[in-house]
């Protein structure tokens, strides 16, 4: 039961006027600090908004004081209203200027193993000396390479398709225009492909991880391989609505993730596929983990609820998840006071039947006391 | 972030946001007028498909000028029982008997409905009391240049959560009137 809450506008007011107190003061110089300094936090959330655009992600981790769920709400609802211009055309992982591209499957890929930037072999150490006013150095020790590395890497899963590991796959030659979107159209299961790697793509980080987990740790279907992890930047190609000219309307940081493992009948693998906005390696590992048991379960019944696509998609969904969980601590004074009603009469009528004991008691007992 | 890296804030979008604040405000409270800042040389209808039209929106427009504005959008033309957005410049009892095959959702997607844009005049014709969420206890609202046979239709495009949204124009105000609301002539 909801209930309109009226009075208390002022009340309300403060509240909110103390929470940015108290976060501090917004400043166009702090959005751009965070821009800079935090890339894979502004990453993370443009990923989950599905809006890329760093300032504004930036703006609204600041505006909301860190809280990440708030931020993306901020963000898909400033998305909501942006008017539709164009259709990108669909990117390639072999012509993503990649800047990272690495395989657990084979040592000896295509190209070779690109490490890109990763704290993947670093030590944990927390840089206590940075706060005594020691300068952080840590990024001078870079040697940039004499010979450029390629800026584009072939497919893994193009070499493995050669190679009779894989299985042909046709692309889908849906038009644009025409291809389901999850954000304005509601999801019916079981769901088209394209709404399950939209789901995946805009899913809470910590919710993806978290079942992703779940079935990597023990309740899944299948041990993945990651073929292939890649990080880099996609051109936004369009095309002019008027003279029809295609374009780069600029470049966005994306990431992927394939993984693999031995297909029902073993003379091929099955993948699993992820990718998102922005550059999100754990996200994208889990996610692709989890579209590979989904496929396994479309083919049968699921045995764990994390194979199942509706329960992976409704509740990594971060702004429905979260928004549900925190509506709790709004007033939900009817539903309270009709359950503290039924309390009360099973109360009185419990009571009342041992309050009925207790008076029948003393005249059994008055005998024995009297015995005593 | 320099400022250059940033998109230009342009007087288009400032204005199709400012509409698009005052939509919100006009469905949250029913049969309270809103009225639009002046911005530029278009016309009320015209400035509420220009915030509300894109490329994956349908409408249909009587009007030919609307009509052609509103094509820039690249938002689609279509029919009356295809159009996800309507424009009348004006209503009368043909009109409304057009309208019959407008989309009013379906119980699985009720939000598969139409919008329509009127132009009406809010200083004379018909009182009716409306009644709803939004609104407290009920509002008069005076309402001219609506044939009476549009509210019959209306009616017929429920029960909630069926039915179809209103945008009323007069000039330069605006009054949302949203399936939710309840319409009684007094």
């Amino acid at each position: 039961m909801y209930i309109a809450t009226r009075g208390g506008e002022e009340a309300i007011q403060q509240s909110e006027a103390l929470y940015h107190l108290l976060n501090g003061e917004l400043k166009r110089e702090t959005v751009q600090r965070l821009q800079e300094s935090l890339p894979y936090l502004v990453d993370r959330i443009m990923g989950e908004a599905s809006l890329y655009c760093p300032e504004l992600a930036a703006l609204a981790i600041a505006q909301t004081g860190g809280d990440l769920y708030e931020a993306v709400l901020l963000l898909r609802a400033y998305r909501a209203t942006r008017p539709r211009i164009a259709y990108a055309q669909p990117v390639h992982a072999r012509e993503v200027l990649t800047v990272r591209r690495i395989s657990a499957a084979f040592k000896d890929v295509p190209g070779g193993q690109v490490l890109g930037p990763s704290l993947d072999y670093s030590h944990r150490l927390l840089r206590l000396d940075v706060l005594d006013g020691k300068s952080d150095e840590s990024g001078l020790g870079f040697t940039p390479s004499e010979r450029p590395a390629s800026p584009t890497y072939p497919a893994v899963a193009d070499w493995q398709r050669q190679q009779g590991l894989l299985r042909n796959q046709d692309a889908d030659d849906t038009p644009a225009g025409e291809i389901p979107d999850l954000t304005t159209e509601s999801v019916q299961f079981p769901a088209s492909r394209a709404h399950r790697l939209q789901a995946l793509a805009r899913a809470d980080t910590g919710g993806v991880l978290a079942l992703g987990y779940s079935v990597m740790r023990g309740y899944g279907l299948i041990h993945p391989t990651v073929n292939e992890l890649r990080l880099g930047l996609a051109e936004v190609m369009v095309q002019h609505p008027v003279t029809g000219v295609t374009f780069s309307a600029g470049r966005v940081r994306v990431s992927q993730c394939e993984v693999v493992a031995p297909a029902g009948d073993e003379t091929s693998y099955s993948v699993g596929f992820a990718a998102t906005l922005g550059w999100n390696e754990v996200k994208l590992i889990a996610a692709s983990t989890l579209d590979l048991n989904m496929a396994a379960h479309d083919e049968g019944s699921p045995q764990h609820p994390a194979h199942a696509e509706e329960f992976v998609m409704y509740h990594t969904e971060p702004v429905e998840s979260s928004g549900f969980c925190i509506h709790f601590k709004l007033p939900h004074y009817v539903t309270f006071s009709s359950t503290a009603d039924n309390v009360r009469k099973v109360t009185q009528a419990v009571l009342g039947a041992s309050n009925a004991a207790v008076t029948h008691m003393p005249v059994s007992a008055t005998p024995e006391t009297e015995e005593a | 972030m320099n400022e250059s890296s940033l998109p230009a804030y342009t007087l288009d979008e400032a204005r199709d946001r400012e509409t698009f604040i005052a939509l919100t405000d006009a469905f949250s409270f029913p049969g309270r007028p809103v009225t639009l800042r002046p911005f530029d040389d278009a016309d009320t209808p015209v400035r509420i498909g220009l915030a509300l039209l894109d490329l994956e929106t349908s409408f249909h427009a009587v009007d030919p000028l609307v009509e052609s504005r509103l094509l820039h959008t690249g938002a689609r033309r279509v029919s009356i029982q295809d159009a996800e957005y309507l424009f009348f410049s004006s209503l009368d009892p043909q009109k409304v008997n057009a309208l019959r095959a407008v989309r009013n959702g379906s119980m699985l997607r009720p939000d598969d409905s139409a919008t329509l844009i009127i132009n009406c005049t809010f200083a004379s014709g018909s009182v009716f009391r409306w009644t709803g969420p939004g609104i407290h206890q009920s509002i008069e609202v005076r309402l001219g240049a609506i044939p009476a046979a549009f509210w019959t239709l209306r009616r017929a495009a429920g029960p909630f959560p069926l039915g179809f949204d209103v945008i009323l124009c007069d000039g330069d105000v605006i009054m949302g009137l949203p399936r939710s609301t309840a319409v009684q002539s007094v």
